[in-house]
């Protein structure tokens, strides 16, 4: 038996959706006067507040942010001055790259996913090679097809420039010897600013606090294609079989057989690599440069399974804030929503490998109409915009009142 | 029967190279102007993988090699006959079985002739001039349970122990005892120039590697069906510092660099019974010639040899017309049980065991599906033998590899209406079978159990054990209370009851079922001897008939309650009548005889007289069954 | 009684949960009750569970935490084991298992948690039901060449 078929059985017991075994079409859209599933609204929004990272103890500290902002942008801590995170991440293109396969030193194997509500993620990266952003961060420093640059010379860097010392100084204290700890404390400047980048308030949000009457709410907030969106999203487009949580996603990993880009591997093992890179860094929650070995964090990464299973398995993106950052999938597959919502509905081009492969999913078969709402829903989760100042890089490395 | 005698290469065309999926009127011109310049060519940056030609009709081929000059040994388990064919695929020596072993399962071709006799718990070496002086090299049961594939290289000699679970080497006088505590099932090994030892282990889904003095130097491989992954690896061969991995049940052949990076794979999975011309089916032993230039993949359930040239570009292009071709999706068995309405399959892809109910006329219902692969209780890494209990909804299943008996049971109201219930299975116990008391009986040397075949009477349960060759008898509490079958039996397959209590076994090896009495043990005689010649399920109906499929010749027989031969069921094929490699056979609550038909993926339904009712499993197969009329022989659409 | 109808009678109580628990939709989505229980308010608010083994071989005891469940988020469980008088079974960790699965999804955790013994009661930590749905917690515990199985089913949601 598929497990498409088993989880959208159990999917359909556990939301009371009404699924059954001889009737599951899209037929069974609910009625627009039907009450909303309140429990199921409540695990999507509002948006809560970030939680903490106590893995990081300059995670919330202001002086760190702003010298994470200055690392960001700044195209030194790459082997040839030419890159920066900014340059895959652009702020112009919701902190995400308009190319489908990210370009840096050379060009690599996926799409640069958003930085935008990051840290709401447990793990990080399309195959979650990284359990905290701190972590994340130090990756692309130094890997050959990113930024191509060594911890070595971004510390000789640090250690030479002024504005640099200064600001690292400021955040993190005198500069350690071990270069090693002091690429972390990079790292973790740069966490600081990225926990930043959260844009919150969507039309979403803003209805579901009155629907839930919660203060500040609006009943307004969304259109009635936006509701009409929601509730194919809630129901017939079976979305929160892993689009399920504040963030719009259960940050964790499926594989969904989506077809490779012409520029990406067509193999590529995901999750399954990433569960063994993240289990054997140094720089992992329950590393010697984690601010909380013993925590949450890092049982969960001690106790993380390695298994085949999730060959080919990727991160359930966030639905949030998707407009301005196409394409969409770990190759960037999908240029625009309505592409991606094709491929859901029809399945085509589905990259089945052998006969051994369950088939994960089954077409929606929605008509046009609700692919048209469904898409209007999706860009009601479009937060409020963040500050221009967060987004760009600072004028210097440290922040004005510390001069 | 298709139109070419045994014997023969299916095509002689050495043509493939560039135009490997080019059009068939084409491959002529491609075989005359471009074959010669790029078989020439034995570079790094050509890959071994372009169809040259079929060697077919051969009687469950398992193992081949090459020697030095460019022939090629196969060892044809089903016949126990060793053929030689030239470099083109002409037949040539053929030594016969019994001459002297009983059943072959490997050979290596060095400056002796080595081949190894299962049954007889041994490996020879042959003289290459006479093929007659046979000495033997390497002697079970002590320390050695059988041997089965071999390879020899410089006076090497590995032989694998796959059900002992170990590798042993010789080397002059010495002797190496490889991978005890690591392997569970080595069914390939190769030697590297250097002495180094490669091995292929089916059950854990690996390529293990020893240097030339045991010491474990590392491996790769982990199961799944991505590429990169193996599923029950069941050869390999080394050349050049390639490993070529015949991944059986992916149904392709991987080449890893020797650090485990994958650099090609070669094959796709047939669809058709006999589909070739580089598509696979279960490809389970292969070789590589000695100038690296040929790789020859055996193929048993489709009794041929498939023999790939070198052509150029970094892998085999994908063909992506095949790649949109409908998928055989269920493949079935090799064991069913059934239980008034429900039937139990082995589902052997996903490592699950699936419930069936049969109310309905046309096709039964999957009711669930249960385990997956892995080792702790719940999963399994191959489940095999299934058992049926309807009046406590409870189901046995034996995991040789593991050497594990899980008892399961079923939540779910038989006489509910047909529906589906998901998860419905609650695991009561586990019994490691390896954990036994080891004084048991008659049996001098007792091996790990490997349990692969399991029946139930009253609250005994009757396991076959394959290492021991003998039927472990298990209470209620786990224990084994007593041993039948030691010394009578050789390859015990599969076991039943008749209803005069008399318990039945196949035996493979001695083409014959021997009847057991449960008690004492003593022999209740025997049947089917010369009528049968791979004897592999069997079960009883209510009259005391036994029904016993041969999966080398393709056919149910039926014996009446006083042993006579009275019919014979099914003839190789895709058709109404048609069977491929048949395996598990059982009798449902209205008598009529289930067959799992292995290699057609299918289950076929016959009455008890052998009449065809009904065929059912994946759509592609069950078609042709269904309406033959629109199909040929091959099951082609006409 | 035969072995095996004992086991039978023993599991049919088991069984029906099963149905109630699939069929009910009216069920509260945050019950969760013990393989051997139906799915009372007393049991929704009870953070201690308790089953016997599926071939009554020993007794789990369960404290879950926090409770209920919660989808999608860290947690720990507390339980130790019970022979067949309630005396509790003093046994090494070595010889006990606990781990869960989506029996309806043919997956389980991504993690697997580790053991650790405290004052007769042993704890589990972490585990992470990262899908809502029915999810079965499974102790397993080995003595010679047997292993048996006690578990609990919950809806976590």
């Amino acid at each position: 038996m598929s497990i498409a078929l088993r989880c959208w059985l159990s999917l359909a017991l556990g939301l009371g959706i009404g699924f059954s075994l001889i009737s599951c079409g899209p037929g069974n859209e609910p009625k627009e006067d039907q009450a909303w599933p309140l429990e199921l609204l409540r695990r999507l929004g509002p948006l809560p507040p970030l939680p903490p990272d106590p893995t990081n103890r300059v995670a919330d500290d202001p002086a760190a942010a702003h010298y994470g902002q200055w690392l960001f942008f700044d195209k030194r801590l790459s082997g040839d001055g030419k890159v920066s995170c900014a340059t895959c991440h652009d702020p112009d293109h919701g902190f995400s790259d308009p190319r489908s396969i990210a370009l840096g030193r050379g060009l690599g194997e996926r799409h640069a996913p958003t930085v935008i509500g990051a840290a709401y993620q447990r793990w990080l990266g399309w195959g979650g090679r990284a359990d905290s952003l701190w972590m994340q961060a130090l990756g692309p420093m130094e890997n050959v097809v990113e930024m191509a640059g060594d911890r070595d010379s971004i510390a000789a860097l640090v250690r030479q420039d002024p504005d640099l010392r200064r600001a690292h100084q400021d955040a993190f204290g005198e500069l350690p010897e071990d270069v090693d700890a002091l690429f972390v404390q990079l790292g973790k400047a740069i966490a600081a600013y990225e926990r930043l980048l959260i844009r919150n308030e969507s039309p979403f949000d803003r209805w579901v606090r009155a629907t839930l009457d919660l203060p500040e709410g609006d009943a307004e907030a969304m259109n009635d294609e936006q509701m009409s969106g929601l509730r194919i999203f809630l129901g017939p487009g079976r979305c929160t079989l892993c689009h399920l949580g504040p963030t719009f996603s259960d940050l964790e990993f499926h594989n969904n057989q989506l077809p490779a880009h012409a520029d990406g591997p067509r193999d590529d093992p995901g999750r399954y690599r990433g569960a063994e890179l993240v289990q054997a860094s140094p720089f992992n929650a329950a590393g010697p440069h984690s601010d909380d070995p013993n925590g949450e964090a890092a049982q969960r990464v001690r106790a993380l399974i390695q298994t085949s299973e999730s060959y080919g398995e990727f991160r359930t993106p966030t639905l949030r804030n998707l407009a301005r950052r196409a394409p969409y999938g770990h190759q960037g597959q999908f240029p625009d929503l309505p592409s991606v919502l094709k491929f859901y509905n029809t399945l085509e081009d589905q990259d089945l490998r052998s006969h051994h492969q369950e088939q994960l999913l089954r077409p929606l078969r929605l008509d046009q109409a609700s692919l048209e709402a469904l898409e209007a829903f999706l860009l009601a989760l479009e937060g409020d915009d963040l500050p221009v100042e967060l987004t760009q890089a600072p004028t210097a490395p440290f922040r004005d009142q510390d001069r | 029967m298709g139109p070419l005698s045994k014997g023969t290469i299916g095509s002689v065309i050495p043509s493939p190279v560039l135009f490997s999926h080019a059009r068939p009127w084409l491959q002529p011109l491609v075989g005359v102007f471009l074959t010669l310049p790029v078989l020439a060519q034995t570079g790094e940056a050509t890959h071994l993988g372009a169809w040259l030609h079929t060697i077919s009709n051969l009687e469950g081929p398992v193992a081949l090699d090459f020697t030095p000059s460019g022939s090629l040994w196969v060892v044809e388990a089903d016949s126990g006959r060793l053929s030689l064919f030239s470099s083109s695929g002409t037949p040539g020596t053929r030594l016969e079985s019994k001459t002297p072993w009983l059943a072959p399962m490997g050979v290596a071709a060095d400056t002796r002739l080595y081949v190894s006799d299962p049954a007889q718990r041994r490996v020879m070496a042959i003289g290459v001039d006479t093929w007659r002086d046979a000495d033997t090299i390497l002697q079970g049961p002590e320390g050695f349970c059988q041997p089965g594939a071999l390879d020899a290289r410089e006076g090497r000699l590995v032989v694998t122990d796959p059900l002992g679970g170990r590798v042993i080497v010789l080397h002059g006088s010495k002797r190496l005892e490889l991978g005890a505590d690591l392997l569970g099932e080595p069914t390939g090994a190769c030697l590297d120039d250097e002495g180094g030892i490669w091995i292929s282990d089916a059950a854990r889904a690996r390529v293990e590697h020893f240097d030339p003095d045991g010491n474990y130097a590392g491996g790769f491989g982990d199961y799944g069906a991505f590429r990169g992954l193996l599923a029950a690896p069941s050869g390999i061969a080394w050349w050049n510092h390639r490993i070529f991995v015949a991944d059986r049940d992916n149904h392709r052949i991987s080449v890893h660099t020797e650090g485990g990076d994958l650099l090609y794979t070669v094959g796709m999975h047939a669809i058709w019974p006999r589909e070739g011309e580089g598509l696979l089916h279960y490809p389970s032993a292969l070789a590589v010639s000695h100038d690296g230039t040929r790789m020859a993949v055996a193929e048993p359930l489709d009794g041929r040899v498939q023999v790939f040239s070198r052509a150029m570009g970094a892998e085999p292009p994908i063909d992506n017309l095949r790649r949109t071709t409908p998928q055989a999706a269920a493949h079935y068995g090799p064991a069913i049980r059934a239980a008034g309405n429900w039937m139990l399959l082995v589902e052997p892809e996903t490592q699950s065991v699936l419930l069936h109910d049969r109310r309905r006329e046309e096709a039964p219902i999957e009711l669930t599906s249960f385990g997956r692969r892995g080792h702790v209780l719940g999963r399994w890494a191959h489940p095999s033998g299934i058992w049926l209990d309807m009046e406590t909804r409870m189901a046995w299943i034996t995991d040789p590899s593991a050497g594990i008996m899980d008892q399961v049971l079923l939540r779910i109201d038989p006489t509910a209406p047909l529906n589906q219930h998901l998860g419905a299975a609650a695991w009561i116990r586990r019994v490691d079978l390896r954990a036994l008391d080891r004084e048991l009986g008659s049996i001098s040397v007792f091996h790990d159990p490997r349990p692969t075949a399991i029946c139930r009477r009253e609250d005994k349960t009757y396991v076959i054990d394959e290492a021991n060759r003998c039927i472990l008898v298990i209470d209620p509490a786990g224990n084994c209370v007593q041993v039948l079958g030691a010394g009578v039996l050789l390859k015990p397959m599969d076991l039943c009851f008749d209803p005069a209590g008399t318990l039945w076994v196949s035996d493979a090896w001695q083409g014959r079922i021997v009847g057991l009495d449960p008690i004492n043990g003593k022999s209740r005689g025997n049947r089917g001897l010369g009528a049968l010649r791979r004897p592999d399920g069997i079960c009883s109906d209510a009259q005391g008939r036994i029904f016993v499929s041969d999966r080398a010749a393709n056919r149910v027989l039926r014996f009446d309650s006083y042993g006579t031969l009275d019919l014979s069921i099914g003839t190789e094929g895709l058709g109404p009548e048609g069977l491929l490699g048949p395996r598990g056979v059982s009798i449902g609550q209205n008598g009529n005889l289930t067959v799992v038909d292995h290699s057609n993926h299918r289950c076929m339904v016959f009455t008890p007289d052998g009449e065809f009712v009904r065929a059912y499993g994946s759509k592609l197969h069950v078609r042709p069954a269904m309406k033959p009329e629109l199909y040929d022989e091959q099951g082609r659409k006409r | 009684m035969r072995h095996s109808t004992r086991i039978l009678s023993a599991c049919l109580v088991l069984n029906c949960l099963w149905f109630g628990a699939c069929n009910d939709k009216e069920q509260d989505p945050k019950g969760q009750s013990p393989a051997g229980q139906t799915p009372t308010d007393e049991a929704q608010r009870s953070s201690t569970l308790k089953a016997n083994a599926n071939a009554q071989g020993f007794q789990l005891e369960l404290i879950t935490s926090p409770h209920p469940i919660p989808l999608n988020k860290d947690f720990s469980l507390r339980f130790r084991l019970l022979d067949a008088s309630g005396q509790p079974l003093d046994d090494s960790l070595e010889h006990i298992t606990l781990d869960a699965d989506m029996p309806e999804h043919g997956h389980g955790m991504k993690v697997a948690p580790v053991l650790s013994q405290d004052e007769g009661w042993i704890e589990a930590t972490p585990l992470l039901f990262h899908m809502p749905g029915i999810w079965e917690i499974y102790v397993d515990h080995t003595q010679g060449h047997v292993t048996e199985r006690a578990q609990l089913s919950f809806r976590v949601f």
